[in-house]
């Protein structure tokens, strides 16, 4: 080791993090080839890096905040038809930790979107936000399919298929009843992470297979199977609304 | 610059970031809620300030504002109370998904255990060491733009990363002398 250049133990961290020059670099190595303080430093250090940057939370940011945040700047003319609101509360749900807030209220939500055929979906997706603004999410709220099911008992034309799917990561916080369009539907409500899921179910014949739409920031997946057609809406991501899916078509299957 | 030059800048720019953005926010605050809160308002202060940047990385630039809205915030906010355990710990470490899909599920839960383990030894450090930790370990950040997003010299950068893994290391059983 040359002490006038003076690149020794203490440079081991600098030496690691690829902030030596080469020749720094290099003279460090010629050091610590004879340092074995050096090489069981260099070893401990490199194991606790492997570990910070394989098992770091990296909470992701989340469609509804990116919605949030884009709403919320200054529009010009070509986007005024989102209209820009002050940000919302945290909406409290019981027994929840933190739910994503949603930008706008249901009254200014509406995009302006000519067809008919997406009527349905901004219907639903109102009476979701209409129930998740106003913290009211649930009618009945249990966990017990046993419960949640007789509740909605001559209240709506179809019976809904109540499944539990806590232990798939989708806890079942309970159901509620929904006026979307003219019908009283019964909506049963999930939890897929911090998020809030509305499944709606409807009378229909036949089975159609998952699809996927995403309308302002949310995300409607609309399934059939066994008679019975379900659209569930959510501000959880594509991916984790299709694997909730997933995982109910599994539990249907399983039923006797 | 046109509002509708500035929303088309920022798309390009910042958008892409948010979840870096978010990362950041969530290890200062300790929780997602605030974290959410001090992202949007760090976001919005990106909008604001966007003519101001001047070229360079714009990944360190962005992550300043957060790191001064989150000061800012977190003054302003934060109870007395300093969580510990924070509420993200289960979530996201991309890493961990692919590693364990050809061990035993014992093997699997031990792992979740070390990575939890490893979190609350992060999230227990003080703040100052957090950060440094944060912004190079998970945000990868040079030892110069570290020193330019908490604004301290670069020797305080070094002697801070030093001091935090050695807190780390008594932390964690495994990594201890």
């Amino acid at each position: 080791m040359n002490p006038a250049i003076g690149i020794a133990c203490e440079n081991l961290e600098a030496y690691l993090d690829g902030e030596l020059s080469a020749a720094e670099s290099a003279t460090f190595d010629a050091h610590a080839a004879g340092c074995s303080v050096c090489r069981q430093q260099i070893e401990r250090q490199l194991r606790l890096r492997a570990r910070l940057r394989a098992d770091l939370a990296r909470p992701a940011a989340g469609d509804a905040l990116r919605q949030r945040i884009l709403s919320s700047l200054p529009q010009d003319q070509r986007n005024s038809n989102v209209v820009s609101l002050p940000r919302r509360q945290w909406l409290a749900m019981a027994a929840a930790a933190s739910v994503a807030a949603i930008l706008a209220s249901s009254a200014t939500f509406y995009v302006v979107r000519p067809g008919a055929e997406d009527d349905w979906q901004q219907a639903i997706l109102a009476s979701h936000l209409r129930a998740t603004l106003s913290g009211h999410v649930i009618d009945v709220a249990s966990s017990d399919r046993h419960t949640v099911k007789p509740w909605f008992g001559g209240k709506t034309k179809v019976a809904p298929i109540v499944l539990d799917l806590a232990d798939v990561g989708y806890p079942l916080i309970g159901g509620r009843l929904d006026i979307p369009q003219k019908d009283a539907l019964p909506v049963l409500v999930y939890k897929a992470g911090p998020h809030v899921v509305s499944v709606f179910v409807t009378a229909a014949d036949g089975a159609a297979s998952p699809e996927i739409t995403k309308m302002d920031g949310f995300s409607i997946l609309s399934w059939s199977a066994d008679g019975l057609s379900y659209s569930a809406v959510s501000d959880a991501d594509s991916a984790e609304l299709q694997a909730f899916q997933r995982a109910f078509a599994t539990a249907q299957q399983k039923l006797p | 610059m046109s509002e509708t030059d500035r929303r088309a800048r920022f798309e390009q720019l910042a958008v892409p970031l948010l979840d870096d953005a978010m990362h950041l926010a969530a290890w200062l605050a300790g929780n997602r809620s605030d974290a959410e809160d001090i992202v949007q308002e760090a976001m919005l202060r990106t909008y604001k300030y966007l003519d101001r940047f001047s070229g360079g990385a714009f990944r360190p630039w962005l992550l300043a504002i957060v790191r001064n809205t989150a000061m800012t915030w977190l003054k302003r906010n934060r109870s007395s109370k300093v969580v510990l355990v924070p509420d993200f710990e289960s979530e996201e470490a991309p890493a961990m998904a692919n590693d364990t899909q050809a061990e035993s599920p014992e093997a699997a839960l031990l792992q979740r255990d070390l990575a939890g383990e490893l979190n609350r030894a992060v999230a227990a450090l003080p703040d100052e060491f957090r950060e440094v930790i944060v912004l190079r370990e998970l945000q990868d950040l040079s030892y110069k733009e570290i020193a330019a997003v908490i604004d301290v010299p670069i020797g305080t950068v070094m002697s801070r990363l030093s001091r935090a893994r050695r807190l780390l290391m008594e932390a964690l059983p495994e990594h201890a002398a």
